[in-house]
């Protein structure tokens, strides 16, 4: 850390070379970090603890042309989720079924028309997210068409909308007649149209673990929406909306949430293969830079709806199912690592959905 | 050359101009890989790295032009091989892999292609002669929804865990999980969840990508579904096996006399 | 066309080739309507079909244009299309399980044949190749592609510079090229055969299983 330079002949020594903690935290990040990690307690730069996440704020329905919305907020990170209602008519000749479900399987027909392109709608189904990093959010992601890290969010929320099955197809099918004639002729009427929803997630700015972010704030909007009640109208041919702003999505009880984990190697041991890690709950930008593995965990935990919003802690007895998980990259996690996780994982859950049911619904 | 639903078709070094290439096929799912390796080449100044070499991952999908499913799966590959490869020993040079997805079932499918595609990418690595840490192997396991009842066609490709107990039987679920290995589309639409385990040859876990997907209509008949962590971890020690013990000998005999390691 | 063909390709950034490669077969195979256009049509001025040719480059090795036409026409040729049958409003697509699929009414099989000049020899006589490889094309002085049918006729000729060749020599080429079809067509026509009846066995099991299904 020291540089020697030629020294005028005297007997004061040259005063040792130093860096300011701002310069060091910008010349050698690995190090950076690694000083704060092996510091006893661990403490990362930005004053939490390892298994410490960002408190967080949300606020819904602050997009008046929206159907609905949220506004995620976790430390810097920042996303704004709007979704956006439309109408898909079902022509004739059409295959209903093909929207039905969340994993369709592809048959040989669907296969030969084209499994991709037709308007999104054919592959994607009904739920259609993208994300879209701001100009500005962060200094890595200049502006231009959308980039990986951008695509890999929109596939990923995607695929958790596919995975969770959060939102009830039924609530989104356009029935031929809406004249609350009751759930059991559902087999005899005709589907005329399906609502589609584009879920646009923006991020305003960016630090680090805007997955989870990104999903709260979908989960969030989603529950909040109002989409108006559209029927059919005979006379016309055509699907009618009534202005009123009344419809809710029904979404699951039990809503699942995600939760990423960063592991940060230290190198200071002799044995390569065998160097020591730490893992960091939540992840800002500059932990992620440095991070060469990453862990995701999608968990549900079932709440006693008697108990209403108020989770009993510590979540003993209480049955949580997993998702999904991902891991990426690196080879330091193991299996009993992923199982601690997932105990983090499920109070990080309980928080949100504590948050989210303190948000007052919409007034009808 | 091979029938078993276990072993894939691999074909080696097929294209005469890259520095590594291998094809691919699953056996059940008929699922057809191309990877080419280039490198270590020279590097665009724009993504030139002062102490590493630089990966880049294509994947090209077989019908259309390339979508977000395709930059997500090159990105799983990238993180994975960036940790694999010893990227230190060509610091400022490229290294360039192709993936070609020549056949699938269904060319949107995440799942189905992933596996195949890691597995032809370290094969065509070792090809190449890329430095790497240890050898990696991918496999796809599926549990199955119902446990009574019978698929035709998967003999020798399914084994069955215990489950653990839930405490509370709110569920008339039988006491093991029925898993099949190398499922194709088909099994995957039948299946409860979907698990892509890779391993390295020393038994760590390079990738996990499991996810629950279970048909269904959504909304509230979504409740409950998911599994237990402890199912999972008797799964992924299952995965862990087949990969070290089964996947490192699939590696070893298709490279037969090479020798690579 | 990616780096898995040739290094030298970067991804995302097409090369002269690539933009002649496309408008060659554009003019070779869609100007020369070698694919009768009505014939995709579902409902007229509704619904159409759309077909869609992606061409992976693998392994480059010179000759890109003839061999991507090759399979271009090949692949024309053994695709079938499902069956459609239109009853007023409703319009069933059957999948090809149910109705045996039909061909593409393709009018004529038109082929490319590059042919590579190497400047003149000592007795004032073009130097002329076929089917260049990639060393041969980077030397190479000047090309021409022609574009015929089996049978003989000529339904595009691209030179696009490269060293002055006289018509003679063009005449020369556009006959051998003729003649070279021929040989071409016949290999096609082989291949698609041998496909047809590896299929129709698969066909008639399948039939079996189908019977015996509908008896149970």
């Amino acid at each position: 850390m020291s540089i020697l330079t030629p020294q005028p002949a005297g007997d004061s020594l040259p005063p040792p070379l130093t860096f300011s903690t701002s310069l060091f935290r910008q010349i050698s990040p690995a190090l950076y970090l690694e000083r704060h990690l092996t510091h006893s307690p661990p403490t990362r730069p930005n004053g939490r603890s390892p298994s410490q996440c960002r408190d967080f704020t949300l606020t819904t329905n602050s997009l008046s042309h929206a159907h609905g919305s949220a506004v995620v907020r976790a430390g810097d990170t920042a996303v704004v989720c709007g979704i956006r209602g439309e109408i898909l008519t079902v022509a004739p000749g059409d295959d209903p079924s093909r929207f039905e479900s969340y994993h369709c399987p592809p048959t040989s027909a669907t296969h030969a028309c084209g499994s991709r392109g037709a308007g999104g709608a054919s592959w994607g189904g009904l739920i259609i997210p993208n994300v879209e990093l701001s100009t500005g959010c962060s200094k890595k992601y200049p502006l231009g068409p959308p980039g990986g890290l951008a695509q890999t969010l929109s596939d990923q929320l995607h695929e958790l909308v596919n995975v969770t099955k959060l939102v009830s197809l039924d609530s989104l099918r356009i029935y031929d007649s809406d004249d609350g004639s009751g759930s059991s002729l559902a087999s005899t009427k005709k589907i005329k149209g399906y609502w589609s929803l584009y879920l646009d997630v923006l991020c305003i700015s960016l630090d680090g673990n805007i997955l989870d972010a990104a999903w709260y704030a979908i989960v969030a909007a989603l529950k909040s929406s109002r989409l108006p009640l559209a029927s059919w109208n005979q006379t016309e041919e055509r699907i009618f909306c009534q202005a009123l702003l009344n419809h809710p999505i029904s979404l699951r009880q039990s809503l699942p949430f995600t939760t990423t984990f960063a592991l940060i190697p230290l190198p200071n041991s002799e044995n390569h293969r065998k160097e020591t890690a730490i893992l960091l709950n939540d992840p800002d930008s500059y932990e992620e830079g440095e991070a060469c593995e990453i862990l995701t965990i999608l968990c549900t935990t079932e709440f006693d709806p008697a108990q209403g919003d108020s989770p009993r802690f510590p979540l003993a007895g209480l049955r949580t199912r997993v998702e999904k998980i991902e891991k990426r990259g690196g080879w330091n996690i193991g299996l009993t690592q992923i199982e601690s996780c997932l105990d983090l994982a499920t109070s990080k859950a309980a928080r949100y959905f504590q948050s989210l049911a303190k948000e007052q619904p919409a007034p009808l | 050359m091979t029938s078993s639903p276990l072993t894939p078709e691999i074909s080696l070094n097929p294209l005469p101009q890259s520095d590594g290439s291998c094809q691919y096929t699953c056996p059940t799912s008929r699922t057809t890989i191309l990877t080419s390796v280039n490198g270590p080449l020279e590097v665009r100044p724009k993504d030139e790295l002062p102490n590493h070499a630089t990966i880049e991952v294509i994947v090209k999908p077989g019908i259309g032009v390339a979508g977000v499913r395709e930059t997500r799966l090159s990105s799983l590959i990238h993180s994975t091989l960036q940790s694999l490869i010893l990227t230190n020993h060509h610091p400022r040079t490229l290294i360039q892999i192709v993936a070609q997805i020549v056949q699938a079932e269904d060319h949107t499918s995440l799942p189905l292609l992933l596996t195949p595609l890691l597995n032809c990418t370290i094969l065509s690595l070792l090809i190449a002669g890329i430095p790497m840490r240890t050898v990696g192997w991918s496999v796809h396991l599926a549990v199955l929804q119902d446990t009574k009842k019978d698929i035709k066609g998967v003999e020798g490709q399914v084994f069955k865990l215990a489950k653990t107990g839930d405490g509370d039987a709110m569920e008339t679920e039988g006491d093991e999980q029925i898993v099949v290995r190398n499922p194709n589309s088909e099994i995957l639409s039948l299946a409860k969840s979907s698990h892509t385990l890779t391993f390295s040859k020393e038994g760590d876990v390079l990738l996990i990508e499991s996810l629950e997907c279970s048909q269904g209509s959504g909304g509230e008949s979504a409740d409950g579904q998911g599994w237990d962590i402890t199912d999972f971890l008797k799964l992924a020690e299952e995965g862990k096996r087949i990969c070290c013990e089964e996947g490192v000998e699939i590696v070893r005999e298709a490279l037969g006399d090479r020798k690579v390691f | 066309m990616g780096p898995m063909a040739s290094p030298s390709f970067e991804v995302g950034r097409p090369t002269d080739l690539d933009h002649t490669l496309s408008r060659l077969l554009e003019k070779s195979i869609r100007r020369s309507t070698a694919l009768d256009l009505e014939s995709l049509c579902i409902v007229t001025a509704q619904r159409v079909w759309s077909l869609r040719a992606d061409l992976h480059f693998l392994s480059h090795d010179g000759n890109l244009i003839d061999t991507a036409c090759i399979a271009t026409i090949t692949a024309l040729a053994h695709f079938r299309l499902p069956v459609v049958t239109v009853s007023g409003e409703d319009i069933t697509i059957h999948p090809v399980t149910e109705r045996v699929p039909v061909p593409l009414s393709l009018l004529h099989w038109p082929i490319c044949v590059t042919f590579s000049f190497f400047g003149e020899d000592d007795d004032g006589e073009m130097v002329c190749v076929l089917d260049a490889t990639a060393q041969e094309e980077a030397l190479r002085e000047g090309d021409m592609t022609v574009t015929v049918n089996k049978n003989g006729e000529v339904c595009q000729i691209s030179k696009s510079g490269g060293v002055a060749v006289e018509a003679e020599t063009l005449m020369k080429c556009a006959r051998m090229a003729a003649q070279k079809v021929k040989g071409i067509d016949k290999l096609i026509a082989a291949a698609l055969r041998e496909d047809e009846v590896a299929r129709n066995k698969g066909n008639l099991d399948w039939l079996k299983e189908g019977r015996s299904e509908n008896e149970r």
